[in-house]
């Protein structure tokens, strides 16, 4: 009982394709429908039937070449043109070897978290992370921080405008003796 | 002629319905017949579409210099009523070769010049099947011509097997006085193309798509301060890719799926790309640590910045930024040799490493950091004397600095961030798991070890600083403690991974390789039902399918405290060709690298040879550690020069050689009685299984109430179900659990009316002390558990 079986298993194809219905694949897994290129080792469509719960009920699409879609003709502005939704689970977008490019005339990058763990979006870099626009705006409801190990540059080559409703400064100096004043920031400088 | 015109009536029917039976011409004979690619219009083709040359069985003989193909009728097709004839674009294809055989009948009657096509009689696997066009006709031949490529999907996958020779003709041979000996080689016999394409021959394509890799996901720095696990994978991955390609060379099941002609070049490929992805994951620990290194010297130059007064800080501010930018420097540089470094490492790996354990990771990293240490201290020496001479007072503050660099690493221990995903490496086919993140403890502590071998003078950074990583890992595959040649294969073992920390369990393997329970060794603490996922790991990649899910419950531990682990787990999918026992083969990273009939040189340095399957000639040389199949032995003979030889190796275990010789790889005698292996004194207990509960995956519709609930084999076993007033299965109770299931029972309802319910078993153990086990009516209800735990 243990290994899948079906004695039902229908082909067509041909020596360049074919299309299986309830075939069990090499790992014990009924695939419902198979679509796949006589061609290639690793160019195929399956619907499976069994498996892990990603897998049963699941369809994976493997091609050697480029998986493309290009959608949305006729579809109206403000309209998907292509949707793609993880009901559940995580959407994983990974180009290990490449770049991930996100092209639109407007881009929208939404966390929204129940909690206060989540409704956050990381960005992280081995190299270098690069904002360039006509204006950046950065604004936060609480508290904003540019901080670098090394060094932190604010240029204005026209004009340069700091406001504060009050304006507290600290250099390494004051991390030993202190002025006379206090601040937090100085006290984050002598930690 | 005279009787025809008196008689004949020209209706298809009402001149006799005479039946054929012929074989498809050669194709080229009649491809001409049809366009072969798209036309612009119908005078573009030559022929009348879908027609085919038949030589039939009686009419025309098989010699062709009598009858050439050419000159054979051509033959229309009929359809099935499925098909459509082409009205309202309704329409199939034929699907016929050339070398089928066909049926149908003549439309012209007797005067057999409209032969028309109404079926194929297909192959079947046993048939003889020539790979090439026979020179006599009525012989089964291949569909492909010799300049096709045959379809991945009906290539075999294995040699061999058996075909039925053409019988029942007219010569004692078998075969026609015209086919005689032109009938070719059969093709299915020795390898190649399945001959029906059928779904019941394993098949390259399919082969290849069931060993897709698991791929690391990479998380934020916050959740994987050192990317230790998906450095350990891209190992995994690269190693079991060369190896594959290594082998194929002396096994044709791989050499199938595995199409390259350079496999050197092939080899140098993958080792070019791990490397570039181990690089890019050690780039994430380096500009870590080069963070760290910054934040530590700027903390500690801060101290010195009030001895100054403010007209001399100006000058203090460009030191302060040229070491700095020195530190940054220098991690510009070591960043920049990385990739050559892990190409190094990569190349050694894998020639030394079989299984990529966890540590071989770790030791990589520990290696790499050790040298990062002692050459980040000789720059900052460097750099710092400029504070030193500004601030005559300062060189208590640059000791302090270049000691607490030295701890470089412990800002690594960190806690992770509390939302960071439970899982962060996929497989397309398996699924989810979750990478280790490395014992940072025992990283740190072999960076420092590895650190004291590496007290080389530094150039200076801002000078050519190439070579600063120069460093060839060969301490790095020989750590006390890190096993990285091949394990033994044997039965799965069952990880654990979202939450919670230490279950531990045996697997239950049943007779047909099925996953049938498990032995808990350790429920483990702080597991949550919600995140804990389960799944079968076999070391060796045999076994496939299993699909299983723990069962988190509350228990009381040893101290009496409340724990929640992992008490039990549930077999959604038993799978299939799991070992529940060492077969003799080797192997690591879900890949058998070894199989049990191969011979395994390992060299002084520790690099090892591909295994060899038997009747290969393998030459060795002093220090080489030699193991051939158990019960086989072998003298060595002298290699060129006639030097060495005259060595015995006895098969089993490894056998350092002394002199250099060559010998040909044995073939092991399997049949040969052999021990009970492992027997209960080497790590093997005996248990029964029952039936203690029974899961509905699907509650199935409109059953009644008097239906039952069906075991096979069920062992004594019997259950009863319930319904709902839908006839949905709303509950099933085991009320005979019975004893000594071996496989894995099916379960379904018997009805009159019922449909689609869907049960799953779940068996439970009993322990089974020796003595009951002398009993014969209890052996054969014994499966046999491997003691796993602890092993890998």
């Amino acid at each position: 009982m243990a290994e899948l079986k079906n004695y039902h298993t229908i082909r067509y194809g041909t020596a360049e394709g074919e299309l299986q219905f309830g075939h069990i694949t090499q790992d014990n897994v009924l695939s419902a429908v198979m679509l796949r290129n006589g061609g290639s080792l690793k160019h195929y469509i399956t619907l499976d039937a069994t498996g892990e719960k990603h897998r049963k009920h699941g369809t994976i699409c493997r091609s050697p070449g480029s998986f493309q879609v290009r959608a949305g003709d006729n579809v109206d502005e403000d309209h998907p043109g292509v949707y793609i939704e993880a009901v559940s689970g995580d959407l994983v977008l990974r180009a290990p070897s490449g770049r991930v490019r996100i092209e639109g005339v407007n881009i929208d990058l939404v966390a929204s978290g129940a909690d206060g763990q989540n409704g956050v979006v990381n960005i992280n870099s081995n190299e270098k992370v690069i904002i360039k626009s006509q204006t950046i705006d950065v604004s936060s409801k609480v508290s904003t921080k540019i901080f670098s190990e090394k060094t932190v540059e604010t240029i204005g080559r026209g004009i340069l405008n700091m406001y504060g409703g009050l304006v507290d400064v600290a250099d390494g100096a004051t991390s030993v003796k202190g002025s006379k004043g206090g601040s937090l920031n100085e006290e984050q400088q002598k930690a | 002629m005279i009787e025809q015109g008196l008689f004949k009536r020209y209706f298809v029917g009402r001149d006799g319905f005479i039946w054929w039976i012929g074989q498809v011409a050669p194709e080229s004979s009649w491809k001409d017949n049809k366009a072969g690619a798209p036309v612009g219009t119908n005078s573009d083709i030559k022929g009348f579409g879908e027609r085919y040359r038949v030589r039939i069985m009686g009419y025309h003989t098989a010699n062709i210099d009598e009858i050439p193909d050419g000159e054979l009728p051509w033959a229309y097709v009929m359809y099935p009523v499925t098909a459509g004839g082409g009205g309202r674009s309704g329409s199939q294809s034929a699907n016929i070769s050339q070398g089928d055989f066909v049926f149908g009948f003549f439309m012209d009657g007797e005067d057999c010049q409209m032969p028309v096509i109404m079926g194929i009689l297909g192959n079947n696997e046993y048939a003889a099947v020539s790979k090439n066009i026979t020179k006599a006709r009525f012989v089964p031949f291949s569909g492909y011509t010799e300049n096709d490529n045959v379809s991945t999907t009906a290539l075999k996958t294995e040699q061999g097997g058996q075909v039925v020779e053409q019988t029942g003709a007219q010569t004692t041979e078998g075969k026609t006085e015209a086919q005689g000996d032109n009938t070719g080689e059969s093709n299915n016999k020795t390898v190649i193309e399945a001959v029906t394409a059928s779904t019941a021959i394993k098949d390259a394509a399919s082969e290849v798509a069931a060993e897709e890799q698991s791929q690391p996901i990479a998380e934020p720095e916050d959740c994987e301060p050192i990317p230790t696990g998906r450095i350990q994978k891209q190992i995994q991955n690269v190693i079991v890719e060369i190896q594959k390609l290594q082998k194929s060379q002396y096994k044709y099941s791989l050499a199938v799926k595995n199409n390259i002609g350079d496999i050197q070049e092939e080899i140098n490929n993958k080792i070019e790309k791990a490397q570039k992805f181990i690089a890019e994951n050690m780039k994430w620990i380096f500009t870590q640590i080069e963070k760290f290194v910054i934040n530590t010297v700027n903390k500690g130059m801060k101290k010195t910045y009030f001895l100054l007064f403010p007209n001399e800080r100006p000058q203090l501010k460009v030191a302060v930024d040229t070491i700095n930018d020195l530190i940054a420097c220098l991690f510009r540089k070591l960043i920049g040799g990385l990739l050559q470094q892990m190409g190094s490492f990569v190349k050694n790996a894998a020639k030394k490493v079989i299984n990529a354990a966890e540590c071989v990771a770790e030791n990589m990293i520990g290696a790499t950091l050790g040298k990062i240490i002692s050459q980040v201290q000789n720059t900052l020496n460097q750099a710092l004397s400029s504070i030193t001479s500004l601030v005559g007072q300062a060189q208590s503050i640059v000791n302090d600095i270049v000691g607490t660099i030295t701890d470089v690493l412990s800002f690594l221990s960190c806690e992770e961030e509390p939302k960071c995903s439970e899982v962060n490496e996929w497989n397309i086919l398996s699924g989810g798991n979750k990478l280790s993140k490395g014992d940072i403890e025992s990283i740190i502590g072999k960076s420092k070890n590895f650190a004291k071998g590496f007290e080389t003078a530094l150039e200076n950074a801002q000078g050519g600083a190439e070579g600063l990583l120069d460093n060839d890992f060969s301490d790095a595959f020989n750590v006390d403690g890190c096993s990285i040649g091949p394990l033994l294969c044997g039965p799965p073992i069952a990880e654990f991974f979202g939450s919670g920390t230490d279950a531990v369990g045996n697997l239950i393997i049943g007779t047909a390789g099925e996953v049938l329970g498990i032995d808990m060794k350790s429920f483990g603490i702080g597991y949550d039902s919600e995140k804990t996922f389960a799944k079968v790991k076999d070391q060796c990649g045999k076994g496939k399918g299993a699909v299983i899910r723990p069962i988190v419950e509350d228990y009381t531990d040893d101290d009496g405290n409340i724990q929640s682990g992992v008490v039990d787990i549930e077999v959604v999918y038993p799978g299939t060709g799991y070992l529940s026992a060492p077969d003799g083969s080797k192997g690591g990273n879900e890949y058998t690298w070894a199989d049990p009939d191969d011979s395994i040189v390992k060299k002084p340095n520790g690099d090892y040879d591909v295994p060899k399957p038997p009747g290969n000639i393998i030459v060795v040389g002093p220090g080489d550690e030699v193991t051939i199949p158990p019960g086989t032995i072998v003298v060595t003979e002298p290699i060129e020069g006639d030097q060495g030889g005259g060595e015995e190796i006895i098969g089993g275990n490894p056998v350092t050689v002394e002199r250099p010789g060559k010998f040909t790889s044995p073939l092991p005698d399997f049949n040969r009685v052999s021990g009970d292996y492992p027997s209960e004194s080497n790590g093997s207990y005996p248990v029964i299984l029952y039936l203690c509960e029974i899961f509905i995956d699907n509650t199935g519709i409109n059953y009644s109430f008097e239906d039952k609930v069906v075991i096979e084999p069920d062992i004594g076993a019997k259950a009863e179900a319930k319904f709902d007033q839908q006839g949905r299965v709303i509950s099933v109770k085991v009320t005979e659990q019975g004893e000594g299931f071996t496989e894995y029972p099916r379960l379904y309802i018997r009805s009159e009316t019922g449909y689609n319910a869907q049960l799953r078993p779940k068996l439970c153990i009993d322990r089974v002390g020796s003595d009951e086990l002398k009993q014969p009516t209890s052996q054969d209800k014994v499966v046999r558990v491997i003691d796993c735990v602890g092993k890998f």
